[in-house]
């Protein structure tokens, strides 16, 4: 599946590597990215395009964690009904908290 | 003042207690500093040692651990212990010496660059390049090592700037933890499929005990009364003798834990996130049950399994609401005439110690202002399922990483944090070795912490795996080799005794638990003695091997 991550970081030391790292990490491959830092050099925005097999949802949220980072927005290209979990499975989530 | 002082202070103001540290060069600032501090620096032997105490001071108190430590090989040495904690969601604030930022990225003499090194260990990682930076990095590590689900924060400090001279900042008081409330329509849902369900089981984890919520969950298994079920670290949240808790599940859980998980129609997971080593073969896992999961994580919310009403948020909010009494009597009766069938026997008939037995013993004889700080191996799995624990920081293990050597120095941390209370240490005779250094960080102290040593002179879960699933070529598991441990122990400054005999158990015992200072009871175990049960790796928790009780 193909995803894209559209992040905001706070333009400190490390955030984009922390970045990469969970991609990385979660199983996903950087297809295209770019980056670019804000006027007054405080943010970052990365797009990034993503390929992978997981949960692209999980990915996101663990991008959410990291410290760095102010927002993230994801697309996926499959339509969003059908983005299953992996090996996981089974039953469909009714109510998220 | 020297930015140095500052760091100091800084503490002070978080209320340290205890610092866990190692000097060298890139640190001596620091340690100057320190000789005016109003915490104590506990020195350690191995920067493995600090970090590690600096967790077992975190389980046993809440607070988080502080440990220090040079840069390069000092800052490395810490890595196993803040992944460690890391993988428990334990708070720490590990701060390493770094060298002058005009070197950084030189190769200069003990340059490690630490942020890259522990980037996915750690909650988050610092670098302070100014004096500036350390005023609002410091106060904002501690905040977010305990914050939502705590874990450890690295601050990397060069040299130079712990040296520059500053004004000391004012204190700027934390801006207050917002109280994470849970969705009401998420509750709501949660509500409705608890009243629909037949079979439900409590899957506790140790985010229980983390998030403070013992007293919710308490009252929300005795509303509901539904039988539970417990991780690893989830032991301790119900007390191990309660009715309802039917032990630890998992691969080396106990058959009433696993086969009630299994047969569940609902699965209320609290605080835990799925673990494999819980779980077994995830899609074989709990396979006629709905998921109930509570957690301050968004991302362990359907990580592993998707649950039918996912609620994050504060637990004591969540159990709160969600408690009501259900009817399920005939289940609940199912679950406890297994518990009562499935009991362990005790009654080993060979003349050897068995470790299981002892442990029990040892639990019925220590009374509940007792801590457990494990080794890994089969000693930490018979902890698990033969003491008797009430509370969660009594039992201090290394449940993500597993990492044997973790029990000597969690236990020097438990100990300066609760000092009125009896800390064990159960080791073996492999993970003994790897923090044997820290007696003599007991000695130092006067740490009257006492030490039973598991000894089958073999790395005997590995060898275990190796009798089952290598058939019975054994490699490199021998450790027959192993010194004299009481001796050891003496040179150290700490008394010992040696058994092997099943009718020492007793006076074994009673020695260790009467001691006055520190004891290192060295008892020889029968090396075929196996955990059971065992879900082999791959295999469905229905699947679990029992063994003869040898
Ligand atoms: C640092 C580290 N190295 C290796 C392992 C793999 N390992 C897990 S249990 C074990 C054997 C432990 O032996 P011992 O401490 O004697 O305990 P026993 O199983 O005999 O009770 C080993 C080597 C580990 N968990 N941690």
């Amino acid at each position: 599946m193909k995803v894209f991550m559209q992040l905001s970081l706070f333009n400190r030391e490390g955030g984009l590597e922390r970045v990469l790292g969970v991609v990385r990490l979660r199983g996903f491959q950087v297809m295209e990215m770019a980056a670019h830092q804000n006027a007054q050099g405080n943010a970052l925005d990365v797009t990034l395009k993503l390929q992978g097999q997981r949960e692209s949802d999980n990915l996101k949220q663990q991008l959410n964690k990291l410290y760095d980072v102010e927002k993230v927005e994801m697309f996926t290209m499959a339509p969003a009904k059908s983005a299953v979990m992996t090996n996981f499975s089974q039953q469909p989530m009714a109510a998220a908290g | 003042m020297r930015a140095a002082d500052f760091v100091v202070k800084a503490l002070e103001r978080e209320d340290v207690e205890f610092v866990f540290g190692y000097p060298g060069g890139a640190i001596m600032p620091v340690y100057d500093a320190l000789v005016e501090a109003k915490f104590k620096h506990v020195l350690v032997r191995h920067e493995q040692g600090a970090a590690l105490a600096a967790d077992g001071y975190a389980r046993a108190s809440g607070k988080v651990g502080v440990c220090l430590a040079t840069s390069g090989p000092g800052a490395t040495n810490l890595v196993t212990g803040i992944a460690n904690a890391f993988m428990d969601s334990v708070p720490m604030v590990a701060i390493t010496g770094q060298v002058p930022t005009h070197y950084m990225g030189t190769d200069a003499f003990q340059e490690t660059d630490m942020l890259g090194v522990t980037m996915s260990i750690v909650k988050h990682s610092f670098l302070a390049r100014t004096p500036e930076d350390l005023f609002w990095m410091l106060p904002e590590a501690f905040r977010v090592a305990r914050s939502g689900r705590p874990g450890p924060v690295l601050l990397d400090i060069p040299k130079d700037v712990q040296q520059t001279m500053i004004e000391m900042p004012a204190e700027t008081p934390p801006p207050p933890e917002p109280v994470v409330e849970p969705d009401s329509a998420a509750l709501a849902a949660a509500i409705e499929l608890l009243e629909d369900s037949e079979q439900p089981i409590i899957y506790a984890g140790g985010g229980i005990g983390m998030a403070n919520a013992l007293e919710a969950f308490r009252d929300f298994v005795e509303a509901t009364r539904i039988p539970v079920v417990t991780t690893l670290k989830g032991i301790g949240s119900l007390a191990g003798d309660h009715e309802l808790n039917l032990g630890m599940l998992g691969m080396h859980g106990l058959k009433a834990a696993n086969l009630a998980v299994q047969e569940s129609d609902l699965l209320i997971v609290i605080g835990a996130r799925l673990d494999d080593r819980a779980t077994g073969k995830l899609d074989t896992f709990a396979p006629k049950a709905k998921l109930i999961h509570l957690d301050i994580d968004p991302a362990e919310l359907g990580k592993l399994r998707r649950p039918a009403v996912a609620v994050r948020g504060d637990l004591t909010h969540s159990l709160t609401a969600l408690r009501a009494p259900i009817a399920i009597r005939n289940w609940r009766s199912r679950c406890l005439i297994r518990k009562a069938e499935s009991a362990w026997d005790y009654g080993n008939p060979s003349d050897d110690i068995y470790a299981p037995r002892l442990l029990r013993k040892l639990s019925e004889r220590a009374g509940t202002r007792t801590i457990i700080s494990c080794d890994v191996g089969q000693h930490q799995m018979w902890v698990a399922q033969h003491y008797n624990f009430t509370e969660p920081y009594q039992h201090l293990t290394s449940g993500g990483l597993g990492t044997m050597g973790y029990g000597l120095p969690a236990a020097i941390g438990a100990w300066l944090a609760r000092p009125d209370h009896e800390v064990i240490v159960v080791s073996g005779d492999g993970s003994i070795m790897m923090n044997i250094q820290e007696l003599a960080t007991l000695n130092r102290y006067g740490i009257p912490i006492k030490i039973l040593l598991l000894d089958n002179s073999h790395l005997g879960l590995v060898r275990q795996w190796q009798e089952l699933f290598f058939e019975e070529r054994f490699s490199e598991v021998d450790l027959s080799d192993n010194p004299e441990f009481v001796q050891v122990a003496e040179s150290f400054g700490v008394e010992g005794m040696k058994v092997d005999h099943r009718n020492q158990e007793e006076e074994a015992i009673e020695a260790l638990l009467n001691a006055k200072g520190p004891f290192f009871l060295h008892v020889a175990i029968n090396p075929e003695t196996s955990v059971w049960p065992l879900v082999p790796p791959g295999k469905s928790n229905a699947d679990m091997m029992e063994g003869a009780k040898s």
